[in-house]
C-alpha cells in the first residue's frame, strides 16, 4: 500500500511538472534580401526638328538598397551627338544631346542624366532627367529622320 | 475493486494526466503568454496563380514613352541551362521588347523573340550553363520596336546587373 502510494505520488509530481513547465523554442534568426528594382520611363523615339527639342527620363517605380543609388546614362552618342537616319536610309544628320538648353553641356558616356535613391521617384543629386536635342543643321536634306539612343541603368554605391 | 482494475485505472489516469500536461505545456505561451493567439483569416478564393511581379496598370498606355523594368541582381542555378526568370514587357507599353542577357565579355546567354506588352518570360533555356559564382557587370539589353509592319526600331535600354549562380 505504501509502495503504491509512493508510485502514485511520484506520478502526480511528474504530471504537475509537465503542466507548469513552459515550452521553450530555440531562437532562430531569419534573414531575407530584397533586390533593388525599378521602372524607368524613357522617350520612345528621337526625332529631328528644326528647333531644339526637350525630352525627359523619369521613374514610375523605385526600390533601391539604402547604400546604393540608381544612375541613368546614355550610350550610342558620338562626341555628344546622336545620328539620325532618313526613312529611306539614304541620308543622315546629327543632333547634339545635352543636359541643358542650347547644347551648353553635351552629354558624354559618364554623364548621369537621372539619379534616384531609396523608394522615391524624385530626382536626386542635381539631376533632372531632361535631355535637350539641338535643331538639326540647316543643310540637312529633306525628309523624315529618326535615330535611337540606349539608356543605360545601373545601381552604384553611394 | 480488485488489484487489476486498480492498475488499469491508474494507467488510464496516468495517460490522461500526461496528455493533458503536454497539451497545456504546448499552449501555455499562447494562453498565458505576452502575445495574444494569432487570429486566422479567410482564404481569398479570388486569388489567382502567381504570375510574377506586376505593375499597377492604370489603364493608360504609353504613347511616347517606354517603361523599362530593371533590377540589380539575378539569381540562377549552376550547371544547368534551364532557368526560372521574371522578365516582362509592362502592359502600358506600346512597343515590342526583344531582350538579351549578356555576360561581361559580351557572350550572349539568352535572347528572346519579340515580347508583346503585358507578356512575360518565366522559363528560359540559356545558351550555356554556368558554374557557381558571382558574375558582375552582366547586361539585360532591351531592344524596342514599334508595333507596326516595319517594326521600326525605337530607343532601347541596358540594365547592368550581377548574376549570382548558386548550386
Amino acid at each position: 500500500m505504501k509502495k503504491s502510494k509512493l508510485i502514485a505520488g511520484a506520478m502526480g509530481m511528474m504530471m504537475l511538472g509537465a503542466m507548469v513547465l513552459p515550452v521553450h523554442a530555440d531562437e532562430m534568426e531569419v534573414k531575407y534580401q530584397q533586390q533593388s528594382t525599378w521602372i524607368v520611363s524613357i522617350p520612345q523615339t528621337t526625332l529631328s526638328q528644326t528647333q531644339e527639342v526637350e525630352q525627359t527620363v523619369s521613374a514610375t517605380a523605385m526600390n533601391i538598397r539604402p547604400d546604393e543609388k540608381l544612375q541613368v546614362k546614355i550610350k550610342g552618342l558620338t562626341e555628344g551627338k546622336v545620328t539620325l537616319t532618313r526613312d529611306d536610309s539614304k541620308a543622315t544628320t546629327t543632333s547634339t544631346v545635352s543636359t541643358t538648353s542650347n547644347s551648353v553641356n553635351p552629354i558624354t558616356v559618364d554623364t548621369v542624366i537621372a539619379e534616384f535613391e531609396d523608394q522615391s521617384t524624385d530626382f536626386v543629386n542635381g539631376t533632372t532627367g531632361k535631355l535637350y536635342f539641338s535643331a538639326i543643321p540647316e543643310e540637312t536634306k529633306a525628309g523624315d529622320y529618326s535615330g535611337t539612343i540606349t539608356y543605360v541603368m545601373e545601381t552604384v554605391k553611394k | 475493486m480488485n488489484k487489476t482494475a486498480k492498475i488499469i485505472l491508474a494507467a488510464v489516469l496516468a495517460v490522461v494526466l500526461v496528455g493533458g500536461g503536454v497539451f497545456v505545456g504546448i499552449n501555455w505561451n499562447s494562453w498565458f503568454g505576452d502575445q495574444p493567439a494569432a487570429e486566422t483569416a479567410e482564404v481569398d478564393d479570388s486569388a489567382e496563380d502567381y504570375t510574377g511581379n506586376r505593375d499597377t496598370y492604370t489603364g493608360k498606355k504609353n504613347t511616347d514613352t517606354i517603361d523599362i523594368p530593371g533590377f540589380d541582381v539575378m539569381n540562377i542555378k549552376a550547371d544547368t541551362a534551364q532557368q526560372s526568370v521574371n522578365l516582362y514587357n509592362p502592359e502600358q507599353n506600346t512597343c515590342y521588347f526583344k531582350m538579351t542577357i549578356l555576360l561581361h565579355d559580351g557572350t550572349t546567354l539568352w535572347e528572346s523573340k519579340l515580347i508583346e506588352p503585358g507578356k512575360a518570360i518565366y522559363d528560359v533555356t540559356l545558351n550555356q550553363s554556368l558554374p557557381e559564382g558571382e558574375y558582375e557587370d552582366c547586361t539585360l539589353k532591351y531592344e524596342c520596336f514599334a508595333m507596326d509592319e516595319e517594326q521600326t526600331p525605337l530607343n532601347g535600354s541596358e540594365i547592368k546587373f550581377t548574376l549570382n549562380v548558386f548550386e
